[in-house]
């Protein structure tokens, strides 16, 4: 299951839209609304479209399209195994869903997580969780969602639709994996084709809409950011050499 | 001073939105207690003066000419004389827009006086070093014979090989120094090199 927010501006007039409900937020100007749905289907994104299309709203840089995915099944094996998918594949996923990766509002993992994954024992290591994070946990315990803040502000319901399958693609990778599945095949990935594989793997049909000039950068920096996370940090603590005088 | 500071706000979609109080109202929201690059320079901004084309700076007036927000990818970044941290983001402090430590960037000390507090000087340093070239990754560098990735020590040099120090990265090291160095997975733990998991950040 999964429930959507797109955030629009200059809409003076907003029609309601059947299945969807409408919400005022304090980040937006300029006759700024909000529109949320908490099923999205084939039906809901043909009234989205219908809507972008009879509105012409406007897009500004405080716009943007928020997807939340169920996470009530998932346990803490699972939201780690998440986590770690998520974030091997995280440069890739900015790339599509807008480039905000400086964005203030939805800071990318590989920018700012450092916790050692397999420290994570149980769900309250996730509720300091800031929701200023791309990918924000914080949800888990407001609404039983994982919740994904990368996608700028766009009035086209299929590039939607199409962020929105890759979402559940992910999520139903990692339900039919491990934690120690994940883990070793991180470690021991290091070649071109690996990481092509991967990504059919996950994202199938898909997995086209990843590929960029840089993917291939992007992915080795990802994956030696997720290696400091799933290992045993050799802190440089103990390395801070005094040199007093 | 008003286009910049609409530029600035992102307000610039909307000119006829906003006031000039309006405008640096939120200017000073977003951007008072950060720094920003003024006129080339990083200069912290204390606030924007209503009516004014100049920023106070640390009770300081700098006149503006060019404004832009600083908001430096994570990285290794020289700090002082031999010293270097590991800058990262924070996902918090969502009003502020540009760079302010504590707020959406912090920092873990990798290399120098254990009692240093960073000053603005400081600051400014990571600024000239992030300068140099704002597009190169910075996530690893060489920092006296120790290869740092983050602020994770993972190799040594050790005249013209690299021991790896953590063999998760050997394929890391062996792509970006296998043309210099031998290699050796060859693993040296020295106990003043390894503290598990100390100084792990909050998020």
């Amino acid at each position: 299951m999964v429930g959507i927010e797109v955030e629009l501006e200059h809409m003076p007039y907003a029609p309601q839209i059947a299945k969807w409900v409408q919400h005022t937020d304090d980040s937006l100007k300029v006759d700024g609304i909000e529109y949320t749905i908490l099923t999205w289907h084939d039906h809901a994104k043909v009234n989205l479209q219908n809507l972008f299309n009879n509105t012409k709203p406007n897009i500004s840089t405080r716009c943007s399209v928020h997807v939340h995915i169920n996470a009530l099944d998932m346990t803490v094996e699972n939201i780690k195994t998440f986590l770690i998918y998520y974030m091997v594949f995280e440069k890739a996923l900015y790339n599509y869903s807008g480039k905000r990766w400086k964005n203030i509002f939805c800071v990318p993992l590989n920018t700012w997580f450092f916790y050692t994954l397999k420290n994570i024992t149980d769900f309250a290591h996730f509720k300091v969780w800031s929701k200023y994070a791309g990918l924000n946990l914080e949800t888990l315990f407001r609404h039983g969602t994982i919740e994904f803040r990368q996608m700028t502000g766009n009035t086209n319901a299929l590039y939607i639709n199409t962020w929105v399958n890759m979402i559940v693609d992910l999520k139903k990778y990692v339900m039919n994996t491990t934690y120690e599945e994940a883990v070793d095949k991180v470690l021991t990935m290091n070649s071109t084709s690996s990481y092509w594989d991967l990504v059919s793997d996950i994202f199938k049909t898909n997995a086209s809409a990843l590929m960029y000039n840089n993917f291939q950068k992007d992915m080795e920096n990802c994956i030696s950011h997720v290696k400091l996370a799933i290992t045993n940090i050799i802190s440089l603590n103990s390395f801070l050499i005094e040199e007093e005088n | 001073m008003l286009q910049l500071l609409s530029k600035l706000t992102g307000f610039d979609s909307d000119p006829d939105y906003f006031t000039s109080s309006g405008l640096y109202k939120e200017a000073n929201r977003k951007f008072g207690g950060t720094f920003l690059i003024v006129n080339d320079n990083l200069s912290y901004v204390d606030e924007f003066v209503m009516g004014e084309n100049y920023i106070l700076s640390r009770n300081t007036p700098i006149p503006v000419q060019t404004l832009e927000v600083w908001m430096p990818e994570p990285g290794c970044y020289k700090y002082d004389k031999d010293s270097y941290l590991y800058l990262y983001r924070k996902p918090r402090r969502q009003w502020l827009k540009s760079f302010s430590l504590g707020n959406n960037y912090d920092y873990i000390k990798i290399y120098g006086k254990k009692t240093d507090v960073l000053t603005d000087k400081h600051i400014k340093n990571i600024f000239l070093d992030w300068k140099q070239n704002p597009d190169l990754n910075k996530d690893w560098k060489i920092i006296k014979n120790y290869i740092v990735y983050k602020f994770h020590v993972v190799g040594k040099l050790l005249g013209s090989t690299i021991v790896v120090l953590d063999n998760n990265f050997y394929q890391e090291i062996v792509d970006k120094w296998h043309k210099n160095f031998s290699i050796t997975l060859t693993k040296v733990h020295q106990s003043h090199e390894v503290a598990e998991n100390a100084n792990i950040p909050n998020w």
